[in-house]
């Protein structure tokens, strides 16, 4: 139960003799503690190695790591007591139940009490039943709840996921995660995870940091980083689709992209200042669809339409303009003339950049 | 119905020897040719003697002979110090290797040994081990070690592990090779793992990198154990089986009969008589390490 605290962390791999790599870039975040917290973004953007920053496993060229008040950057990842699960299950030559109780001989915990914590952790997880089996004959879904239990039995300050749900099958994927879920309600440990994958990320975490080549783009609550991103680079990661971003010019007072308009009456003194280029975001669940025309619609077609089971998606294109709609019931066809809206209250607008704006 | 069933049948027969047979008759000819004959003519020659078609003759004297029983008995204390020294030294080198990082040429240096050919690799330590002018009896001299001359080979109390250890030597960068692609097989989440659990290095070592290289260490010893159970080479080079006999092992003593002493039969049922041997050491070696 530690608040982890990282102050201006850089840093950078020597990767040969005259080449370097900046993996992190002067990063201050805070985990609160007994929180679930994400990091998210693409391969390489440096999520990795902010996480083994954080394990001990790699000291940062610069900056500071604390566990509360306490400055950890000089202890190793044992004294720092953290516990990791990476992407691929990593279990020892040994059955599982001595695998479980590694971290505890290593350290060496009286055997009766090595057998008490095993015996509770195996239980808390779900793998009782196979204490005696020899992990090569697992499946991954219950290899990686061994190394779960085996992160667990240590009774860790810090709980580290690099990717974990990676390797296993979709139903493996989707037990593992509420298993781990349900693991956080119970034992209020801090824990960070790593992620690729922006469902596991919004699904899992009470705050989410995005990165981007090495620096934190946004660090929110999921519903806060899903409606009101601070770029684009965030509102298209986020959410599947991503959102939508068409570019226009500013005319007296709309946005206008070719076939259509965007009133921004309201705001145009704000938009001014930022030149005459913008993009408007709108998620595509927002955008409003119909085959009959209503008020303030415009003209679009329809290129693609694809079923998703609860909902629809439709590719729309307007002019030389292409964006996305998603519906929960619909009859429109592949080459369809609809009508559609953008309503005013989901519109985001950025600069030519792609920095919010409003 | 009846000739529908036999139209099957005979299907299936002309099926067979259309196809199925030829398929696998030139694996069966190779198998048969060249595995089951000479195996089958050996425990013919060694179930005979020079006089007699049927006969436990050759068996019965093979296992008074003491010099059998000292050359079986010789290759068991061969093999055993053998593996053991190629365990030990092939480890800690592969190990080492592990760490460095532009291992590549360290370890096509320690791969010398065995990229040179047989007979002068072995030919190496008969000028190193030479009681005249061998380099390591010239060192010992020199810096005082010993006043005396050590006669590796030629001292029947030290000739055979003179001969174990050039063997050795010879193989040990296979063990190495073999080890190194183990331990390079291994990915670095378990060492990284490992430290989160606060193994120490000699714990991480022993608990973990050990046993995921045990497969590898299995095949390394059933390897050497097939091998050197045949030693030949290395005596016949260096020492003859002499000096008193006292370097002959199961090889050398079968080769001896059948060319000095032109007795096939003595010589098969040396070898006969060893085939348990074989069988027992594996069975050890498989047990120990615990074949999974």
């Amino acid at each position: 139960m530690v608040e982890v605290r990282l102050e201006n962390i850089t840093h950078i791999y020597v990767t040969g003799r005259k080449t370097q790599t900046l993996a992190v870039k002067d990063i201050n975040l805070t985990f609160p503690h007994a929180s679930f917290c994400a990091l998210l973004g693409p391969s390489g953007c440096g999520k990795t190695t902010l996480m083994r920053i954080i394990a001990g496993l790699n000291i940062q060229t610069s900056g500071h790591v604390y566990f509360d008040q306490r400055e950890v950057t000089p202890l190793t990842p044992r004294e720092r007591n953290v516990a990791m699960v990476f992407q691929f299950p990593v279990l020892y030559e040994m059955n599982v139940y001595e695998n479980i109780a590694f971290p505890l001989r290593s350290v060496k915990v009286p055997e009766s009490e090595v057998k008490r914590k095993v015996k509770e952790v195996a239980e808390l997880v779900g793998v009782t039943h196979i204490l005696n089996v020899h992990p090569s004959t697992l499946d991954m879904g219950s290899k990686q709840k061994v190394v779960l239990a085996r992160a667990l039995v240590r009774e860790p300050n810090v709980f580290l996921f690099d990717e974990p749900l990676t390797n296993l099958d979709p139903l493996g994927r989707l037990e593992m995660r509420s298993k781990i879920k349900e693991l956080q309600r119970n034992i209020k440990t801090t824990m960070i995870y790593v992620t690729h994958d922006q469902a596991e990320a919004l699904t899992l975490a009470d705050k989410i940091a995005v990165m981007d080549f090495g620096v934190v783009v946004q660090y929110d609550e999921p519903t806060k980083l899903y409606e009101h991103p601070k770029n684009e680079f965030v509102g298209f990661f986020l959410g599947n689709p991503g959102m939508n971003f068409i570019q226009g010019t500013l005319e007296d007072n709309a946005i206008n992209f070719g076939e259509f308009k965007y009133d921004v009456s309201d705001v145009v003194e704000k938009l001014k200042e930022y030149g005459t280029e913008f993009k408007i975001g709108i998620r595509a669940e927002y955008v409003k669809v119909s085959k009959k025309p209503f008020k303030g619609a415009f003209k679009a077609k329809c290129i693609v339409s694809e079923h998703l089971g609860t909902s629809t998606l439709l590719d729309l294109k307007a002019g030389d303009k292409e964006f996305k709609a998603k519906l929960r019931i619909t009859d429109v066809k592949e080459g369809d003339e609809v009508y559609v809206q953008f309503p005013k209250e989901k519109v985001h607008i950025f600069n030519k950049a792609g920095e919010l704006i409003i | 119905m009846g000739s529908e069933k036999t139209s099957v049948v005979k299907g299936k027969l002309s099926n067979l020897l259309s196809y199925d047979f030829f398929a696998v008759l030139p694996t069966t000819l190779v198998f048969v040719v060249l595995l089951i004959v000479p195996l089958i003519t050996e425990f013919a020659y060694a179930f005979s003697t020079l006089t007699e078609p049927f006969s436990l003759g050759s068996i019965i004297f093979v296992l008074n002979d003491p010099l059998y029983l000292w050359s079986f008995i010789r290759t068991v204390i061969y093999i055993i110090i053998d593996i053991s020294i190629k365990f030990l030294v092939g480890l800690i080198a592969a190990v080492a290797l592990r760490q460095v990082k532009g291992y590549k040429i360290l370890w096509g240096i320690f791969l010398l040994p065995y990229a040179m050919p047989l007979v002068p690799a072995l030919y190496v330590w008969y000028c190193l081990y030479h009681p005249a002018w061998g380099l390591i009896n010239y060192v010992a001299r020199t810096t005082g070690l010993t006043s005396t001359i050590i006669n590796f080979l030629g001292d029947p109390s030290i000739a055979l592990y003179s001969l174990i250890w050039a063997h050795a030597w010879r193989f040990t960068p296979l063990w190495m090779t073999i080890l190194l692609a183990g331990l390079h097989g291994i990915p670095e989440e378990y060492y990284e793992s490992a430290k989160i659990d606060g193994a120490t290095p000699t714990r991480t070592f022993f608990r973990i990198t050990l046993p995921l290289i045990k497969r590898y260490l299995l095949l390394n010893a059933t390897l050497s154990l097939i091998w050197t159970s045949g030693e030949f080479v290395s005596i016949w080079v260096l020492t003859k089986g002499g000096p008193a006999n006292s370097t002959h092992v199961l090889g050398s003593y079968a080769y001896w009969y059948m060319m000095a002493g032109g007795n096939f039969h003595v010589a098969a049922a040396a070898l006969v008589c060893a085939f348990p041997l074989l069988l027992v050491l594996m069975a050890i070696f498989f047990r120990i390490l615990g074949w999974r």
